[in-house]
């Protein structure tokens, strides 16, 4: 398990090396500068340029990022002129991790629920209807969801405030914006994998034994259909990293979106390399959790690490 | 054993899951949020007087890029920069630049217009400390500065006795290293001089008929030298780390969210200053801003183009438009045949119905443009009254409708000057994007259907449109300007053969000697003549092909009292506005 766990840090740094040395060699390679603009002069431009170390050659800023980067300095943004990228992260990220969480609770405790019920309801009006949720929430997308949820919740009905100011009332329509589409994905999967487990041999041993319905689906159906759920858990994660960035555009949330985004189109290139290496970071380690959460859940894969390690 | 720790381990890094989320949600209910801004305070009324408290709930659109009036480039910035400082000169609710309407109590000017000598008013920064003339001469030194590579240094250097000196003392190596001595030596010789404490003499390179309106650009707005010094690259990246001398100063600025700009108490006209607060919100998502408008979350928004029928239905006596003085055209590169023939450009000129692009690509908004300075832009000496309108428009330069008899009469002739029988397929650069494709395809088929002209599209990312523009890799391309300053030349100084922006590369010495006798001009009933000679000139030789002046749709609630728009220095202009009526 030790040996494991050092093998996955060690891998871990490696990409991280990798993704920084790729990102910086491709957004390098885009045509433009950050300083674009139509009424800026070449003779300023070499001025600006000059000021950022960007005509420098690229060796020596890719070095020079890595001197940085290790004393934990993203350095300065170009746009947002005189803000580190250190703050913009640390301040940023909080209302997207805010949002995102509390999109993700919602999707999973909603959308794994309704699953269930689906299952256990097959062919009956529950099942159509948990369908026709998880169809609208895969097809619709969720830019349009949070519109209309403004439209109706704040607009017609004035249930809430249109737009984000920091407090929970105005949380709860970019939630459920967010997590709408994630939660249609776990409704459907959640149905086939009940489906699944409760043709199982096991579940009828399990009747056989004469357990109670409830019985059966909380110890022997749940904890079995629920384990390629947490598989997808990291990509999902990721999921509501991108969907934050339309969400928090329509709600007026501060959030890190915008600039992961942005940084590209306006060539902020300390933005991009950073916001890049920290969801990067992030990402890499919500995923590694995950793989370890597996043993607490399939008893299976304790022992495939056992015979590892 | 072995087991029990790999148990204990998977709990743990459960529990590490859950209190990620966990702790996303509680951090993030705390961290720097003020929920002050967020009150719905509901004002009393007064019988017909303004509300009180007296507030504006506003869209940015966006984070403004910076706050350091030296360096923002931007509207978004600059809206912000002139609510919150104030240069020697205002402008007055009419637009008009008088005596005393800014940190200048009064002025001389010398009779060859290249000395003014300003006397400062006893006004006040955020702080306490007086306003000086050294906060003027020091912010100035400091835009011109190559050290600072500010953006905008051109809007004052070439203006400023030996400011072309500074600007360009690092040389042409794009950089400046080890230029300090050469920089310092040219700082010392610019026409800006500290009389004492509150007189200011400027001398200028040259007579410039605009220099007061210049004056209200956001890049010669004043700055303490010992509050930059202080905070170095840090200045203006918060509410805190600056003083301000306008008549709003920011309270709060949580970045990417929202600002707040509240009355400067120690504002020397703080009186007539009648807006408590205006509170931003920044959100550029328009079906989101749309609906924060139609719930009360907004007191004015922008309205694009496919919102526009919707409000006409439901909110039409709460619309408006103004001019935000951009004027769009299409460029020909000179260089290259068939362009090199004025005949060839007028035909183009011609052949296009401007009435019909701003109809079925714009829904009706815009003025087509039937000459080529903006109609924003005020007659010389007539504080008040459009030069266009009065001047220009009469004239009839360009067709507001397509004339395709002419058109094709023109082409023809040039044709024959080339001694050409037909012309290959043309490329027409854009950048990419379906509105874009759109527009290109108007121009396309009008200039097929009425010339017998093939164009071919080309769609770029906007920085290789930018690059091909700058080295004529094109034949047609369209592009706009907004003015820098209220006065003709901000729009007929382009077309010099040295322009900077002149990409099509017109180069014509009748022109170049219309603009300079212009610029040297001190009468402004001849600055408006020889304006309009520049304008029958361009009619003629056709530097570019104007097509429309923009304008810009926008819903304002009915209590939103005096909010001033301009297209051209402190806009929206908060000084005087306020609201009466609010929750009626």
């Amino acid at each position: 398990m030790r040996r494991y766990i050092a093998q996955r840090l060690v891998l871990m740094l490696v990409s991280i090396w990798a993704v920084v040395t790729v990102t910086f060699v491709l957004m390098h390679a885009i045509p433009g500068n950050p300083f674009a603009d139509p009424r800026l002069r070449p003779e300023i431009l070499a001025l600006m340029m000059d000021k950022y170390g960007l005509n420098d050659p690229l060796w020596e800023q890719y070095v020079r990022y890595w001197g940085n980067l290790l004393q934990g300095d993203l350095g300065v943004s170009l746009k947002n002129i005189g803000q580190s990228v250190n703050r913009m992260i640390a301040e940023g990220f909080p209302w997207s991790a805010w949002i995102g969480g509390q999109a993700l609770v919602f999707a999973l405790i909603v959308g794994l629920t309704l699953g269930t019920i689906a299952a256990l309801n097959r062919n009956r009006w529950p099942d159509y209807a948990a369908m026709v949720i998880a169809v609208l929430g895969v097809s619709v997308p969720s830019f349009v969801i949070a519109v209309f949820a403004q439209w109706l919740f704040a607009v017609k009905l004035n249930l809430v405030p249109v737009l984000w100011n920091g407090t929970f009332v105005t949380s709860i329509l970019p939630s459920l914006a967010l997590g709408g589409t994630m939660l249609a994905t776990l409704v459907r999967m959640m149905r086939t994998q009940m489906l699944d487990v409760m043709g199982q041999d096991y579940i009828n041993t399990a009747r056989a034994k004469g357990l109670s319905q409830g019985e059966v689906i909380w110890r022997h159906a749940l904890r079995n259909a629920i384990l390629p759920i947490v598989t997808i858990l990291g990509p999902l994660v990721a999921g509501i990293l991108t969907g934050t960035v339309v969400i928090e555009a329509i709600f007026g949330i501060p959030g890190l979106g915008k600039y992961y985004v942005e940084s590209v189109y306006q060539r902020d290139y300390p933005l991009i390399l950073g916001t890049t290496v920290f969801y990067f970071i992030f990402l890499i380690v919500a995923n590694f959790l995950v793989d370890l959460s597996y043993g607490i859940i399939d008893p299976r894969i304790r022992l495939t690490n056992r015979a590892r390690g | 054993m072995l087991k029990r720790n790999r148990k204990l381990f998977a709990l743990f890094s459960l529990l590490v899951v859950a209190a990620l989320v966990l702790s996303a949600c509680g951090s993030g209910g705390g961290g720097g949020q003020s929920s002050e801004g967020q009150q719905q305070e509901q004002p009393q009324q007064q019988a017909g007087g303004p509300d009180s408290p007296n507030y504006l709930k506003l869209n940015l659109l966006d984070e403004p890029p910076s706050l350091d009036p030296q360096l923002a480039t931007d509207t978004i910035s600059f809206e912000i920069i002139g609510a919150t400082y104030e240069g020697l000169v205002r402008q007055d609710p009419n637009g008009e630049i008088k005596q005393g309407s800014g940190m200048a109590e009064s002025w001389e000017v010398s009779e060859d217009g290249l000395t003014w000598t300003f006397h400062l008013r006893d006004a006040q920064w955020s702080d306490g400390k007086p306003v000086t003339a050294n906060d003027f001469a020091y912010a100035w030194k400091r835009a011109m500065d190559p050290r600072l590579a500010s953006q905008y240094s051109y809007i004052i250097a070439p203006y400023i006795k030996g400011g072309n000196d500074v600007a360009n003392a690092c040389g042409d190596d794009g950089s400046c290293d080890g230029d300090d001595a050469k920089i310092e030596e040219a700082l010392s010789k610019v026409g800006i001089e500290v009389v004492d404490e509150k007189t200011l003499k400027v001398t200028l390179s040259q007579n410039v008929p605009y220099f007061l309106n210049l004056l209200t650009f956001g890049t010669w707005q004043p700055v303490r030298q010992d509050i930059v010094e202080q905070y170095g690259d840090q200045f203006a990246t918060d509410a805190d780390k600056a003083v301000y001398n306008g008549p709003f100063i920011v309270k709060e600025w949580n970045h990417n969210n929202s600002l707040r700009i509240e009355k400067n108490p120690n504002y020397w006209d703080a009186a007539n200053v009648k807006l408590d607060y205006v509170d931003f919100v920044m959100v550029s998502d328009a079906a989101a801003y749309i609906n924060a408008y139609e719930a009360g979350e907004l007191d004015v928004t922008g309205v694009p183009a496919e919102f526009k029928e919707q409000f006409e239905q439901t909110h039409a006596d709460e619309l408006g438009r103004y001019a935000d003085g951009a004027t769009f055209y299409l460029v020909l590169n000179t260089t290259k045949k068939p362009w090199n023939n004025p005949k060839a450009r007028q035909a183009v000129a011609y052949a296009i119905d401007r009435e019909t692009y701003i109809n079925a690509l714009n829904k009706g908004i815009g003025l087509p443009a039937v000459s080529y300075t903006n109609p924003v832009i005020t007659a010389p000496g007539e504080p008040g009254v459009s030069f266009e309108e009065k001047y220009v428009r009469p004239l009839n330069l360009f067709p507001a409708k397509a004339d395709p008899a002419k058109a094709k009469q023109l082409w023809q002739e040039a044709l024959q000057e080339e001694g050409l029988t037909e012309v290959p397929t043309l490329e027409f650069v854009g950048d990419n994007g379906d509105v874009v494709k759109t527009r290109l395809e108007f121009f396309q088929q009008q200039l097929k259907q009425n010339l017998g002209i093939n164009l071919q599209i080309v769609q770029v990312p906007f920085e290789e449109r930018l690059e091909r523009q700058r080295t004529q890799k094109f034949d047609i391309i369209m592009a706009g300007w907004g003015p820098d300053y209220d006065h003709p030349l901000t729009f007929l100084n382009m077309w010099v053969c040295d322009g900077p922006y002149n990409d099509g590369k017109y180069c014509s010495e009748e022109y170049d000697n219309l603009v300079k006798q212009l610029e040297q001009e001190t009468d402004p009933a001849k600055q408006r003549d020889l304006a309009i000679e520049l304008e029958k000139l361009i009619a003629k030789d056709v530097p570019i092909v104007p097509i429309y002046h923009r304008e810009v749709l926008y819903a304002q609630k009915p209590y939103v009292k005096n909010l001033i728009r301009r297209a051209v220095g402190y806009s929206p202009e908060f000084k005087w506005a306020y609201t009466e009526g609010r929750g009626q």
